[in-house]
């Protein structure tokens, strides 16, 4: 029954998360943003991490990394990465891991730019914290990194500060930076959040290509389920800090398991847009931190909410490899009340 | 097929068209050093022309910076043109006098991006909503507190949330606010510039929905500027597609979405991911190559020939004309994919 997500052999991934809670202290007390998310990110893998503002993927990712604020604490679970848990590493071990074997890119690349050094500096630096090289190799280097994240103009563009670049081009020198040491693992925050459709698509389509050139795994968070289709092998769908629904991307989107999934698939205006139906909006709003709703978070907003839904919190059902739902329709005994397939794509 | 001049377009302006833009063009200029001397200029539209009809919703999309949200405050007279007209129902808004100008602003209102920077946070929602209504002397007393209900109770919310302060609602709440905002003073045209742009797709849909159902009772107009595709096919009877301050391409929504003409559209539609995975197979990529030109130093001719997909040279010397390909649906003809105004590929 719960095991917390799944629970397929852990030792192939680079990455297993493991009902991992993390809690932050508030002026009205400790509240945990994240509970109970348990996932596992495969070596070459893109797995997407995919809900709705506050749901909790930042902070999941921040976790990972250790970069949450000092008033946040990972307070429960484990965070194995290459088979080690890192959840509780000290910050000098993990130091080493960042940007190593774990690296970062976040939406507003100006959070890692600094803008008092060139493009250069700031990939030499990074070069000299973890290799052995001169500075003339440093810059060949960072000239290589440049060319290969598509930089025009790349020679110039060494000697550039960041407020010069536009936001494609500082995204392109974020990655550059996040790729330099070929890390086994790449997170990546919204990374196209911020930018037009067409430099969004050129900056995809360049993770894609060097994550098969380098085998590097990427967790991809996004509340977009269009990137999502388009990246990610796999998805793992969060809600009010809960993973809810999880599992290989074509499945999950066209034969959502979880009612909020379904219902997040059917408040996009592009299906109905062509079905020429009326929008499904989800009633109501994301619950507030300091008041969850006990059992399934997602009944008071769901339409096929049933008096257990409201009292017993549903446990995380296996439905076979792979995939799994944190649903009472889930459930052998109550699968009956599912309705025909409620999607519309 | 003909080829249509922009002053042709004003004869078929009917009797229902509310909105007429003629030739419209703003021009920044760019002020360097204390004695503030201009040394360019941003054209940030030029020279566009179109109709709205009554009741209609007309869709300005684009990338970031195109003039989308200029091109709104233009016809709202909130910036004045460097030349070129706008008439609201047959009147040319330059010519009015300050009076006359007020009364047509009630006329016309406007919806924002951010439901959370827009309203005043030390306002109640009753004198965020009342504004408008003293504003222009509509009404006041317990007159006013009856209508400011009478429209809460329009987007979904109630007397009891009067006495609410913006924080105590979510994004999508505040929007609705926005939106009772709006209409306090019985518009006819609502300029809504990415009004749904930073809502959760959920919470967008309730949005989405409660604007079509405004317009349906209340016949409203609307100009809706976005830069989400997805959001423009559910919402737009018509789409105006601008690039570095001039339009593409225009055409009814559908005829628009199933026969995208030039190659800007062409690679916008190409870069928005799609959920449906089966669909996103089967598409071709059709990508515009680097980023936005400034539009304080455009490209010549065909300003879009520096990242077409289709490379070619003689985009560079001219400037294309609008060709009418289909009834109602132009396009600017670039040599690179027609041949004396007819499409060859
Ligand atoms: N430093 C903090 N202190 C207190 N609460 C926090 C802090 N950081 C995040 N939270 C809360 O944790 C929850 C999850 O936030 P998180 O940033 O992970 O959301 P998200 O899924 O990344 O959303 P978005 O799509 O808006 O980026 C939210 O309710 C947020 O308010
Ligand atoms: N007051 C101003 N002074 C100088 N330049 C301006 C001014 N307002 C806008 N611009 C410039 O005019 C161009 C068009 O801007 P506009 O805000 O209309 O674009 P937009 O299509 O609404 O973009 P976005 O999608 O980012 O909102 C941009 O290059 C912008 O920098
Ligand atoms: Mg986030
Ligand atoms: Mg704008």
């Amino acid at each position: 029954m719960d095991t917390g997500g799944l629970h397929a052999e852990t030792s192939d991934a680079v990455l297993s998360v493991r009902q991992l809670r993390t809690e932050f202290a508030t002026r009205h007390g400790q509240v945990a943003a994240v509970s109970d998310v348990s996932f596992d990110v495969r070596p070459g893998e893109t797995v997407a991490l995919v809900g709705e503002s506050g749901s909790g993927k930042t902070v999941t990712a921040l976790s990972i990394m250790h970069l949450l604020e000092s008033t946040g604490s990972i307070a429960g679970g484990e965070v194995i990465f290459e088979g080690r848990d890192i959840a509780h590493l000290e910050e000098r071990e993990m130091r080493s891991l960042r940007g190593e074997k774990i690296a970062m890119i976040f939406q507003d690349p100006s959070t890692c730019l600094d803008p008092l050094f060139t493009v250069e500096h700031q990939l030499a630096e990074m070069l000299h914290l973890h290799r052995d090289i001169t500075d003339a190799e440093a810059r060949t280097r960072a000239l290589e990194l440049l060319r290969h994240v598509g930089m025009p103009d790349a020679e110039a563009r060494l000697d550039t500060y960041q407020h010069k670049l536009s936001g494609g081009q500082r995204q392109r020198v974020m990655i550059a930076m996040a790729l330099a040491l070929s890390p086994s693992l790449l997170i990546a925050d919204e990374p196209t959040t911020a930018l037009d459709v067409t430099v969004q698509a050129q900056i995809l389509d360049l993770l894609r290509t060097l994550a098969d050139e380098t085998g590097a795994a990427i967790l991809f968070v996004t509340h977009d389920l269009g990137v999502v289709a388009e990246m990610a092998d796999r998805v793992v769908v969060m809600y009010a800090g809960q993973v809810i629904e999880q599992g290989r991307v074509r499945e999950v989107l066209k034969t959502p398991q979880h009612p909020y999934t379904a219902a997040l698939l059917n408040s996009m205006p592009g299906n109905a847009a062509m079905t020429g139906q009326r929008l499904e909006a989800i009633d109501g709003s994301v619950p507030s931190l300091f008041n969850m709703p006990h059992a399934c978070r997602f009944a008071p907003r769901c339409k096929h909410a049933f008096d257990r839904c409201t009292v017993e919190p549903p446990p995380v059902h296996e439905l076979g490899s792979d995939r799994n739902a944190r649903c009472w329709l889930s459930d052998p005994s109550e699968s009956w009340r599912r309705q025909p397939a409620e999607v519309s794509t | 097929m003909t080829v249509t001049e922009p002053s042709s377009i004003s004869a078929e302006a009917s009797s229902d068209t509310i909105v007429e833009v003629r030739n419209l063009t703003k021009h920044f200029p760019i002020e360097k050093g204390l004695l503030k001397r201009t040394v360019g200029q941003v054209q940030a539209v030029n020279g566009i022309s179109f109709d709205v009809r009554r009741g209609s919703t007309v869709a300005l999309v684009g990338e970031s910076g195109c003039g989308k949200t200029t091109t709104g405050q233009l016809i709202l007279h909130l910036l004045e043109p460097t030349s070129g007209t706008v008439r609201f129902e047959g009147r040319d808004l330059a010519g009015l006098q300050r009076g006359e100008l007020r009364r047509l602003r009630q006329r016309m209102q406007i919806i924002f991006q951010d439901p959370f920077s827009s309203l005043d946070p030390r306002m109640s929602t009753l004198s965020i909503v009342a504004e408008g209504l003293e504003v222009h002397g509509i009404a006041s007393g317990k007159q006013k507190v009856d209508r400011v209900v009478e429209l809460l109770e329009l987007v979904g919310l109630s007397s009891r949330d009067l006495r609410k302060f913006p924080h105590e609602f979510s994004g999508g709440q505040r929007q609705r606010i926005g939106i009772a905002r709006a209409l306090a003073t019985n518009p006819e045209v609502i300029v809504c510039d990415e009004a749904v742009s930073a809502l959760d797709v959920s919470i967008q849909a309730q949005v989405l929905n409660l604007l079509k159902d405004l317009q349906a009772e209340l016949n409203l107009t609307y100009l809706f500027i976005t830069h989400d595709l997805n959001v423009v096919r559910y919402i737009s009877d018509e789409v105006i597609v601008m690039y570095l301050g001039e339009i593409v391409e225009q055409a009814a929504t559908e005829d628009l979405f199933e026969n995208p003409i030039h190659p800007y559209t062409r690679s916008l539609f190409s870069a928005v991911p799609v959920v449906d995975p089966d669909l996103a197979e089967k598409r071709e990529p059709f990508l515009a190559s680097g980023e936005l030109p400034s539009p304080s130093n455009p490209p010549s001719g065909c300003k879009f020939h520096t990242r077409c997909p289709f490379s070619c040279e003689a985009a560079t010397q001219q400037i294309p004309e609008t060709v009418e390909f289909e009834p109602g649906h132009r396009a600017a003809a670039c040599p690179c994919y027609t041949t004396d105004g007819v499409r060859v590929r």
